[in-house]
């Protein structure tokens, strides 16, 4: 079987399984390492047979990507915006895959916990994804794939600085560790600002759902590694998952609190957000993201009856604009997409009255 | 429409001022517009880590750092790029750009990380790690110290703690440096 965009776009992918630690409020855990061909500009200054070099020379080694897990090279000229929008939903590249710039291009295991995005502000992005709290694990598997690259490429390293890239930030390990968390107490007893300001102080900062430059949607934080050079890959994601371990020990305690002292409230609005997305007729897509939020703080509190978590992670990434338009096979407006939303959830989640068409 | 600076360039910026009742707008190119010191605030919004470079450029060329500041009029014997342009985007053309601005880069890397040492992972290839000279020297005056302290020549390891507290300081400092950028 060979990875299809077309199937993608109503399929799950193993990091919304909700597997693995701390899933009831860790969605998922990324690390992407940062590396660029030595002797080539980076592609902001590249000219384009430069930059075909590159998308050329990655190509040439999608047999050594797939050692792990099978997968596809694909190749941003090929793509329609709807399919690069697909990739950007689905965490698998950033959005600026979005850029007009024929030479980026892509390797997507068919697993979908490795990726590799060429072309993009540096040469090469490894990223490796995987479900609930699991950093240890998508560092080893990083770790495998710049091995296995390494002994074919060479990267721009300098003796002190460590690994080079484009923009400073990124320099030395060139990693950048990232959890997405749902922190939904936090944000409802308004102790968010106060923990997310403490982070910065120990090196983390919260971004939005899909990374630098993007809002916070439905509760969900992208917290990862501000600095990159002077630590070790394992002291860069052993601190990430600690910071997380802590901040989902507070959400937890502020979860308590909430039942304790305002339960009535929390049970009036997990199942007002549940009756919303299990019968309405349109949605859209912050309000979708709201509720969600909502359905998953009270499943998880028991005050809804059980949802499976991994339903919960799917409709996120399903229910976003391109899937619902490659699934819906054409281009959809965005009314026509907030009523095929509503579709969804009803017939994931809804009940005799919530499932019909009418 | 044309900048009414230069004449010659399409305008693309636009300024509207306001003195008392009189509004008048200005319509100039890029080029003459930041000669002329208007500036897109949006910009540094875009480009956070451009506007901290270029502030502390600012502070290099300007304040005690000056001596230490010799790139201002580089260009990377590489790719060309000047490091105004650098200083500008925030983001460096190639690998050799590291080299070409080096004392800048160091800085630059100081303030961002608190740290200019590579401590992950190598490539295959690559030159092993150099020795870190100021862990070396730490290690060197904390074991004088114990033995100082051990010998119970407490004047000599006052002096070896403050030496040692000294030692650590530049780094810590600049942590804090980064922190209030942030």
């Amino acid at each position: 079987m060979s990875l299809n965009l077309k199937s993608l776009a109503v399929s799950s992918a193993p990091w919304l399984s909700a597997q693995g630690d701390l899933a009831d409020h860790v969605i998922s855990s990324r690390v992407r390492l940062a590396r660029n061909l030595a002797r080539i500009p980076y592609p902001s200054v590249a000219n384009s047979t430069q930059l075909g070099e590159v998308a050329d020379t990655v190509a040439a080694c999608t047999e050594l990507l797939e050692t792990t897990s099978p997968g596809r090279y694909l190749r941003a000229r090929e793509l329609d915006t709807t399919d690069r929008q697909l990739l950007v939903e689905r965490h698998l590249t950033s959005p600026d895959f979005m850029r007009e710039n024929t030479d980026l291009a892509v390797f997507v295991s068919e697993d979908e916990q490795v990726s590799v995005t060429v072309n993009e502000e540096d040469h090469l992005r490894i990223q490796t994804l995987g479900s609930g709290l699991s950093l240890a694990r998508a560092w080893a598997s990083a770790s495998e794939v710049d091995a296995g690259l390494d002994a074919r490429l060479t990267f721009d390293f300098d003796r002190d600085f460590g690994y080079l890239t484009a923009c400073p930030t990124n320099v030395g390990t060139g990693l950048r560790a990232s959890v997405l968390v749902h922190l939904p107490a936090l944000v409802l007893t308004r102790e968010i600002e106060s923990y997310l300001g403490r982070l910065g102080k120990l090196g983390f900062v919260a971004r939005g759902f899909y990374g630098e430059g993007t809002d916070v949607q439905g509760n969900l934080f992208q917290i990862s590694n501000q600095t990159t050079l002077g630590q070790t890959e394992e002291e860069i994601t052993s601190g990430l998952e600690s910071i997380t371990r802590q901040l989902v020990d507070q959400e937890r305690d502020a979860e308590k609190t909430l039942l304790r002292d305002a339960r009535t409230e929390l049970e009036d609005r997990v199942w007002r957000a549940w009756a919303v997305i299990t019968h309405a007729r349109m949605l859209n897509s912050s309000e979708m993201m709201n509720l969600l939020s909502a359905v998953r703080l009270g499943a998880g509190l028991g005050v809804l009856p059980e949802v499976p978590r991994s339903t919960l992670n799917e409709l996120l990434i399903l229910t976003q604009p391109a899937h619902l338009q490659k699934a819906g096979g054409g281009t959809l407006s965005a009314e026509e997409r907030d009523v095929r939303r509503a579709q969804v959830f009803r017939e994931r989640l809804g009940g005799p009255h919530g499932a019909g068409t009418k | 429409m044309q900048c009414q600076e230069c004449g010659s360039e399409s305008a693309t910026v636009h300024v509207k001022r306001r003195e008392g009742d009189e509004e008048s707008s200005l319509h100039l190119c890029r080029a003459c517009a930041q000669k002329l010191g208007w500036h897109d605030p949006l910009e540094d919004a875009k480009f956070p880590l451009a506007h901290f470079i270029s502030s502390m450029m600012q502070d290099m060329t300007s304040g005690s750092l000056r001596e230490s500041s010799p790139d201002s009029g580089v260009r990377c014997a590489e790719c060309g790029l000047s490091f105004q342009d650098f200083s500008r985007t925030g983001r460096l053309g190639c690998g050799r750009c590291y080299e070409s601005f080096r004392t800048s880069m160091e800085e630059l890397l100081r303030r961002i990380h608190g740290n200019i040492r590579h401590r992950g992972r190598r490539p295959e290839s690559a030159p092993k790690a150099r020795p870190a000279p100021e862990s070396a020297t730490l290690r060197q005056l904390k074991a004088d110290l114990d033995r100082a302290v051990a010998g119970e020549d407490f004047e000599r390891a006052a002096r070896l703690r403050d030496q040692i507290r000294e030692f650590k300081k530049p780094r810590r400092e600049s942590t804090r440096r980064r922190e209030a950028a942030s």
